[in-house]
């Protein structure tokens, strides 16, 4: 299903390296030994830019006097539990306040999608100081199912359940769960995979995409094609739950022992000629196990699982430097710590390499970090206490997202982004002439002239954003502009874009005359939407929509 | 995304059937001023050039009324300006000042090139212009002029911003081959805003060495600066205009010699070539910063030197070397010199009396100057008072003479050729438009026929369609409503009338006969394209044609 080509990501990186960035390039040349160096406001924000959507202002101060091993054991502490997702419509059949996944009034498809787009995005939102939804955007990319595609949104929701559950957890474990995922059964087939005439669109996809990868890093195959036979054999029996005329019964899977193909399978020299076969048809369900595992005693699994963290989570340029001291411990530690992630992501969120100078700010922010960063960084803040109201928002702000060619949910294939795997571009496919314009419009939707509901407006309080981040020292003209820079930008910028930004706020005035306007603007105590403070308003947006539009604002 | 497919093509696409203009290919036209008319604004040979004066010039300094001297001189401790005043030997006399018999009016001494331009008779200088209750924000006092707000009211979009509105409606889904208005520099001017978005775009500019940008700073050789060209790059492209200003910068050039380290002339220069390149914008807006002079804006003991005398020599010395460039220029819609006219402006004037620190603190009015071929050259309005004679002291700020919106407001009745009542609406006023010979132009109020441009303020039809026009058989143009052909083979002719937007306003056969005695579709004012074909050969001409 949606599958375009026979992918080989990692083949495709290694011709790309040598075509795009130049040899001679500044590259990250730290290993995975700790860190040592100061910790400071800037090596915390670089760890909660990597790992956060858009750190805000309080959650930076609040990790810089922490040091890193500190700091690194907070952000690595698990996702909250949080509450269902609620119906979008009260109109539409579904019953308010009461978690729609859980209602079996008639199902408005539709509007369930909507909710749980809004749901995600307010998750990611107001996210805690955690690792943790970055992981869960990191999964979806990695075991992608499409909710359009899916069709049934409480599929979608009990997916997201189960990759929340283990962000931080067992990559095998989830790899076994996900397989029989009722979403990615429907997504990748699994449904029509029965004895007799195996469906082996999940098994492919098990290989290619979710653990071992096609080939390793020097081309050559990790499996053939008998292997995905036969895997697909093994995960016969596994389906949807529905009624005899094709009708949903239930968002969860089951096990049919009498579509399970029960005869040995052999699986090639790659896997040590292996055969799986459980006979009686109470184990037939462990054949599963028995396949995930044996793929995960396969060095090349952890080798392809860590290059694609490092993807996410550093950079997609893996040269022969970065394979052999980051990618090859890193995924020694991987299998020898029975595939846990959160040891091998603390290993590398404390080591040299992550905080090399030359590692910081060298990823293009997605278009969720720049829509939530912004918003989250911005300090705008959704009607909370009108849930309704605020997913409605939510979804205007998805718009946004997929006009800059992130669907959250809706992947645009099984290999997810092609910013993360595709030759040549990969990150920089993000922003073209396009989607550069419409990331420009929606800084001046954020930043000017906001997303309306049908009773509530939402839009950045600059000013109020001015005092939060220079605390207080707003009225200092020098102050504002080098705090604003701090937060927004990943590295420093010159001295001349300073003046530069200065200069729309200034127009050549000298710097007391800020003070001047800034004390009589905050003296007058003005509404955030009254008219008598748009002079003040009307400079802060033109300063905001800039750092926007400037190239460093893109990058994380 | 929304926006960018929509160029180029959609302003005609409404007609469906072929259209030959002037006998050219339509592809090779695509370019021409004629094809611009179709998708343009009214006028896109007519050209507006807004220069910003940053932080508050202080007017006194800049356009000095000599009569005042016996009041200026005195001390600033009784209200003068002694400490910082140019010697009056030294002030350069412009003339005689008809208005009110006064003593004469002159410009500080370091606007020699100014002046000169005035006795060339290409400038006008306008005395006491501001707005009631003026604000002494230098943030509001901008906002107001760019707004063309009252004091007390508060407006979102720009004057200009809204005119253009109100020209191209339909702005959002056909977006014109051109920008309408061009502010030089990294932010498009809030004079653009218009009521959805701002009708302007910011262009860096490429000829100055000194001149920064946000995106100019060499990136670093590193992976981070190796994404952020590629960003950089891909800003510069996803401009929808990035390809006609291209194309406008390299078809245009400069005849003139602009002084050196003058970022001022620097700006004008671009200006220059983007209008000798053909662009068809509207609006430009220049800034020069650093009036704000509270400090220092003289030399102690040399008052006709120091800060404030450098920026004045450079604000002149540029808009010369600009005028001097459209004077010796043509592009396809003609002399560049009587296309173009310029304003300078800023937020507001310095008070009369200095301070202790040789400057200048906020103050009310202040003169502007407008140049241009076309530009009424004589000194409006009366030397400022600076002595309160009823109370026998010096006044604390300079009275009004002239409303700001009142020269917007001429700008778009007489130079921009809008009808009054667009005029009206657009500032919220109402306008004197010189029926009421009554009306006494000088009290202060709201004119939009004040007499800043020659012949009385009637739109000059200027340029390439105007001869043209008249070669191939219609006339008179400029017309007041009735067109007449000339010159036709006789038979039957069908008109169709295509106005700014693109929209098909009028079609209809007639016969040569009726064309020949005249046609009036009472169109309202403003700039039209007259497509006719012979029904029988099915020959088509199409002629330009502006309703007064």
């Amino acid at each position: 299903m949606n599958r375009k080509s026979f992918l080989t990501p990692f083949k495709n990186k290694r011709t790309s390296v040598t075509m795009s960035i130049p040899s001679s390039a500044n590259r990250p040349k730290g290993t995975l030994t700790p860190y040592s160096g100061g910790w400071t406001q800037k090596e915390a924000k670089h760890l909660l830019r990597a790992t956060m959507f858009g750190p805000k202002k309080i959650e930076v101060d609040t990790f810089s006097p922490l040091g890193m091993n500190l700091s690194v054991a907070k952000i690595l502490n698990p996702l909250p539990v949080i509450v269902p997702p609620i119906s979008i419509s009260t109109t539409q059949g579904d019953i308010e306040n009461l978690p729609w996944h859980l209602s079996n009034a008639k199902v408005n498809n539709f509007n369930r999608k909507k909710s749980l787009k809004a749901w995600m995005l307010s998750n990611m939102i107001h996210q805690e100081a955690s690792i943790g939804e970055k992981m869960l955007l990191f999964w979806h990319n990695h075991f992608v199912t499409g909710m359009d595609s899916v069709d049934d949104a409480r599929f979608t929701y009990y997916y997201l359940k189960l990759l929340r559950q283990y962000s931080l957890g067992n990559v095998k474990t989830l790899t076994k769960k996900i397989s029989t995922n009722a979403a990615m059964l429907k997504y990748l087939s699994g449904d029509s995979n029965v004895k007799g005439s195996p469906n082996e669109n999940y098994a492919r996809e098990l290989m290619e995409l979710f653990t071992i990868g096609a080939v390793d890093k020097d081309g050559n195959p990790n499996y053939i094609e008998k292997d995905v036979e036969e895997a697909a054999r093994v995960l016969t029996g596994w389906k949807t739950i529905k009624s005899g005329n094709g009708t949903i019964l239930s968002p969860h899977s089951t096990f049919d022992a009498n579509k399970h193909d029960n005869q040995p399978k052999q699986f090639s020299a790659h896997f040590k000629n292996k055969i799986i076969h459980r006979v009686l048809p109470t184990d037939y369900q462990k054949e599963l196990d028995d396949l995930i595992d044996m793929i995960f005693t396969r060095e090349e699994t952890a080798l392809f699982i860590v290059r694609q963290v490092y993807a996410w989570f550093v950079h997609y340029d893996i040269d022969a430097f970065t394979e052999q001291n980051i990618i090859t411990p890193l995924a020694k530690q991987l299998r020898d710590g029975n595939y846990e992630i959160k040891p091998v992501l603390e290993t590398l969120l404390k080591s040299q390499h992550f905080y090399d100078q030359f590692a910081r700010g060298t990823s293009v922010k997605t278009p969720a970090d720049y829509v939530v960063g912004s918003i989250r960084q911005l300090e705008v803040n959704l009607p909370l206490n009108f849930p309704i109201e605020s997913y409605h928002l939510l979804y205007k702000i998805d718009e946004h997202l997929r006009d800059m060619q992130m669907d959250i949910l809706n992947p645009p294939n099984v290999a997810g982004w092609s910013a993360f795997y595709q030759s040549p571009g990969y990150y920089q496919i993000w922003i073209n002439t396009a989607t550069y314009q419409v990331r420009s419009e929606f800084g001046q939707t954020l930043l000017k002239n906001g997303i309306y509901s049908p009773t509530q407006r939402f839009k950045a309080d600059l000013p109020k954003f001015l005092n939060l981040v220079t605390n207080l020292q707003a009225s200092d003209i020098n102050v504002v502009i080098d705090s604003c820079c701090e937060l927004l930008f990943p590295l420093d910028i010159t001295a001349n874009q300073k003046q530069y930004l200065k200069e729309i706020l200034l127009q050549g005035l000298p710097d007391f005359e800020w003070t001047v306007e800034w004390t009589q603007f905050t003296l007058a105590n003005i509404q955030p939407d009254s008219p008598s403070g748009y002079a003040m308003r009307k400079k802060l947006e033109d300063f905001f929509i800039e750092i926007f539009n400037m190239a460093e604002y893109h990058l994380n | 995304m929304k926006r960018r497919n929509f160029l180029k093509t959609t302003s005609l696409s409404a007609l469906s059937i072929p259209i030959v203009l002037n006998g050219l290919p339509f592809t090779s036209l695509a370019n021409s001023p004629f094809y611009k008319a179709l998708g343009n604004a009214a006028y896109p040979d007519r050209v507006m050039v807004l220069i910003q004066l940053n932080g508050g010039n202080d007017g006194l300094n800049t356009v000095i009324p000599i009569e005042m001297y016996p009041h200026l001189t005195k001390s600033n401790s009784q209200g003068g300006r002694s400490n910082i005043l140019v010697d009056e030997n030294d002030v350069l006399k412009l003339m005689y000042n008809s208005i009110d018999q006064s003593p004469g009016t002159g410009l500080h001494p370091a606007m020699s090139a100014l002046s000169n331009l005035f006795t060339n008779g290409q400038l006008n200088v306008m005395q006491g212009v501001g707005y009631p209750n003026p604000s002494f924000s230098h943030f509001r006092a901008t906002d107001i002029w760019l707004s063309g707000s009252d004091s007390n009211t508060y407006e979102q979009t720009g004057w200009a911003g809204r005119f253009l509105d109100h020209e191209h409606p339909n702005y959002l889904t056909t977006p014109p081959a051109n920008p309408l208005a061009i502010t030089i520099g990294s932010i498009s001017s809030n004079a653009y805003k218009g009521t959805q978005l701002n009708m302007g775009m910011a262009v860096q500019n490429p000829t100055a060495s000194g001149y920064f940008s946000g995106n100019i700073d060499t990136a670093p050789n590193s992976i981070y600066g190796y994404e952020l060209e590629h960003i950089r790059k891909i800003a510069q492209q996803s401009n929808d205009y990035a390809a006609s200003l291209a194309t406008a910068y390299a078809n245009g050039q400069n005849a003139a010699t602009y002084p050196s380290n003058n970022s001022l002339a620097d700006q004008l220069k671009t200006v220059a070539r983007l209008i000798s390149g053909d662009l068809g914008t509207n609006f430009y807006m220049v800034n020069m910063g650093s009036f704000d002079t509270h400090n220092d804006q003289v030399n102690s003991g040399d008052t006709k030197t120091g800060w404030h005398a450098n920026q004045l020599q450079q604000l002149a010395e540029a808009i010369n070397a600009f005028q001097t460039d459209l004077n010796s220029m043509t592009n396809s819609y003609g002399a560049m010199q009587d296309q173009v006219f310029g304003m300078t402006f800023s937020e507001f004037g310095r008070t009369i009396k200095s301070n202790n620190t040789n400057g200048t603190d906020h103050g009310t009015t202040a003169p502007m100057f407008l140049f241009g071929n076309k530009i009424n050259p004589t000194v409006l309005g009366k030397n400022p008072e600076v002595w309160d004679s009823a109370q026998g002291q010096m006044k604390s700020d300079l009275d009004m003479q002239f409303d700001f919106r009142s020269i917007y407001a001429t700008a778009l009745y007489q130079w921009f050729g809008l009808n009054k009542g667009a005029v009206d609406s657009l500032f919220g006023k109402t306008f004197e438009d010189g029926t009421n010979p009554s009306q006494n132009i000088y009290d202060g109020g709201f004119h939009c026929n004040l007499p800043i441009f020659l012949n009385g303020g009637i739109p000059i039809a200027t340029g390439v369609e105007e001869g043209k026009i008249s070669a191939s058989g219609i006339y008179p143009n400029p017309s007041l409503g009735l067109i007449k052909y000339q010159g036709l083979q006789s038979g039957t002719y069908q008109l169709q009338v295509i106005n700014n937007d693109g929209k098909l306003v009028h079609d209809k056969q007639y016969s040569s006969t009726e064309m020949e005695n005249g046609l009036n579709f009472g169109l309202p004012r403003g700039t039209y394209t007259i497509i006719y074909s012979n029904t029988k050969n099915k020959q088509q001409r199409s002629d330009r044609i502006l309703i007064q």
